[in-house]
């Protein structure tokens, strides 16, 4: 079976009255179908910048080179009207911040049968009809209801849940999920991170998932790209980026988690003790 | 939302009363006898006592105060007495007459800011940083920098003298209100444009915008969005250049000799003619109490985060 993408010397430029400033150079990789990818780095490091290259969101003054073959289609060479008819329907994106990502001046339901008509091609009726269901699946008790809110009248979570229901409908190849949980409370990052195993599991839908997040990324990914200051420093199978990291950098983001996990394991593990010592539990403590 | 609005409609009463107050006192300010003008208007000689009895007659006599509120209780009743150079004539008679030349001037007006401004702005966001762009901003800023008498005399010059298209002056026809409605409008089509455009740019950057793009949206629908938001914004702004437009109207009025209250106002204002200046000046100032009262309202009722709040 042929990969779902290839990307190969992806760079990414910004041009400024100094010249051109590289802000990402030879990103390589491969994504199988029904596969998930991870790309994990600190904030700046070109994450969000690679993804959004690829769908050709990026605005004027950038320039993107290299290759980036999707279902043996040439992604950057696309003309800017087709990129867009790819664009949730073959290749979606779930943003980070939920709370802004919908027009404040329009009711849910209208955001989300606008998309459903422009790729399905169907009545507006038939748009709120699929819209309804797609809220629906995603176990969103009172569908109809939530279609006649505004953004500003509901949570983050279910924002994200609203995006990820508009995302599935369309049955894209690929999901390319930008810091999904970033913005959420741990509760609902943890409902949210469900979903995304959900989507995984389907087997039907490839999956990029952006964050710095390791514990998120451990749960969802089989291929790790691990970037810094726009460069690729390490890719390879999630298990042996993650266990036996080769580079310095991703060693570093490794050792850092894996510190940060051991000192709150013995902090919980210490004051575990403590309470077993003082004959209390802990949620009195 | 009953409750801001009765809100806002008390908050609008103490400003009223002040609103009034100055226009009362600034004009009684003028140093001048009220009296002795309204005699020498009329071509009267005046004497002392010719003076006292015309101050008599007119209330002068009496304590500020009990003027003050005397007229505007009479104002109230929308009476603003009789004008000083013709004494057949109420003050708001002579408004009511020219009130309908000036609304449908600024009207008119009001049309060419809409229509011209939301579509340059438009285009102007789009093409950010063309040739097209740049160009716009290059006119709004002489649109800007350029004073309305200046510009109202030069067209009068090149289309009504030069190229004899349109009239110089009066109400004749929809062909007299193309010069004075294009000099009226034009400073404030470069400050909408100017305003759309930029807000435009900034709405871009929202991720909203992105997230529509990345739904896949034509881009026709991501800049009705990005258009929504924008106007959003804008409309306080452009709410408040209707009053703008009706009071911003007396120099245009007395170039192109449009038959509105701003020219009725210039003449009293030569004629020394206080009722008709009161009484102008109050209008305008409530004009624009009423209009950014309408405007709040407005744009928090369209509001969907705001109903919220209400």
């Amino acid at each position: 079976m042929s990969a779902l993408l290839t990307v190969r010397g992806l760079d990414v430029a910004l041009k400024t009255k100094k010249g051109a400033r590289t802000l990402v150079s030879g990103v390589d990789f491969t994504l199988e179908p029904g596969g998930a990818m991870g790309i994990l780095g600190e904030s700046g490091s070109g994450k969000s910048l690679t993804c959004r290259a690829v769908m050709g969101l990026l605005g004027e003054g950038f320039t993107v080179s290299g290759r980036a073959e999707f279902q043996d289609r040439e992604l950057l060479s696309l003309p800017p009207k087709a990129m867009r008819a790819l664009c949730g329907r073959e290749i979606a994106m779930i943003m980070q911040h939920p709370l802004t990502s919908f027009d404040p001046l329009c009711v849910i339901g209208d955001q989300m049968a606008e998309t459903f008509r422009f790729h399905l091609e169907t009545s507006r009726e038939a748009a709120w009809e699929i819209a309804r269901d797609a809220l629906a699946a995603m176990r969103i008790a009172d569908p109809g209801h939530i279609l006649t809110l505004y953004p500003h009248q509901l949570s983050g979570g279910m924002l994200q849940r609203v995006m990820i229901g508009l995302t599935l409908t369309l049955r894209p190849a690929l999901v390319i999920a930008d810091e999904p949980t970033t913005a959420l409370d741990s509760v609902t990052q943890f409902e949210i991170m469900k979903e995304l195993v959900r989507i995984r599991e389907s087997g039907r839908t490839s999956l990029i998932f952006i964050s710095h997040d390791l514990g998120a990324m451990r749960m969802l990914v089989d291929t790790a790209l691990v970037m810094h200051q726009g460069r690729q420093v390490e890719y390879g199978p999630a298990q042996a980026v993650f266990n036996r990291p080769q580079s310095d950098h991703a060693r570093y983001l490794i050792e850092t988690r894996n510190a940060l996990t051991s000192r709150f394991l013995a902090y919980a593990g210490r004051r575990a003790g403590l309470d077993r010592e003082r004959g209390c539990c802990r949620a009195a403590g | 939302m009953r409750r801001y609005v009765l809100s806002r409609l008390l908050a609008a009463v103490p400003l009223l009363l002040g609103v009034s107050f100055l226009a009362f006192v600034l004009v009684t300010l003028i140093p001048a006898d009220p009296a002795e003008v309204a005699l020498r208007v009329n071509e009267i000689i005046p004497s002392p006592e010719l003076i006292e009895l015309q101050r008599k007659e007119l209330g002068l006599d009496q304590p500020f105060w009990e003027r003050y509120v005397r007229w505007l209780g009479n104002s109230l009743r929308l009476d603003f007495g009789h004008s000083y150079t013709n004494h057949h004539r109420t003050v708001a008679g002579e408004l009511g007459r020219c009130l309908p030349a000036t609304l449908s001037l600024a009207g008119v007006s009001l049309l060419f800011v809409v229509g011209a401004s939301i579509p340059l702005a438009v285009a102007s966001a789009m093409t950010r940083d063309s040739l097209f762009d740049r160009l716009v901003r290059t006119l709004v800023f002489f649109g800007t920098a350029m004073p309305n008498y200046w510009v109202a005399f030069l067209a009068i010059w090149l289309f009504a003298v030069h190229f004899d298209l349109l009239p110089t002056g009066g109400d004749e026809g929809w062909r007299s209100y193309l010069l004075p409605a294009f000099t009226l409008s034009m400073t404030y089509i470069s400050t909408y444009v100017r305003l759309i455009r930029n807000t435009m740019l900034a709405v871009m950057q929202e991720p909203f915008v992105l997230y529509a793009r990345a739904r896949g949206l034509p881009e026709a629908a991501v800049v009705r969005h990005v258009l929504k938001n924008s106007l959003q914004s804008s409309l306080t702004a452009l709410g408040m250049s209707v009053p703008q437009l009706i009071a911003g109207s007396f120099v245009v009025e007395n170039i192109f000799a449009w038959p509105g209250v701003g020219r009725l106002c210039v003449s009293a204002i030569f004629n020394r003619d206080y009722p008709v200046i009161q009484a102008y000046v109050l209008m305008m100032g409530v004009l624009f109490i009423v209009c950014n009262l309408l405007v709040d309202i407005i744009s928090a009722m369209i509001d969907p985060r705001r109903q919220a709040e209400l």
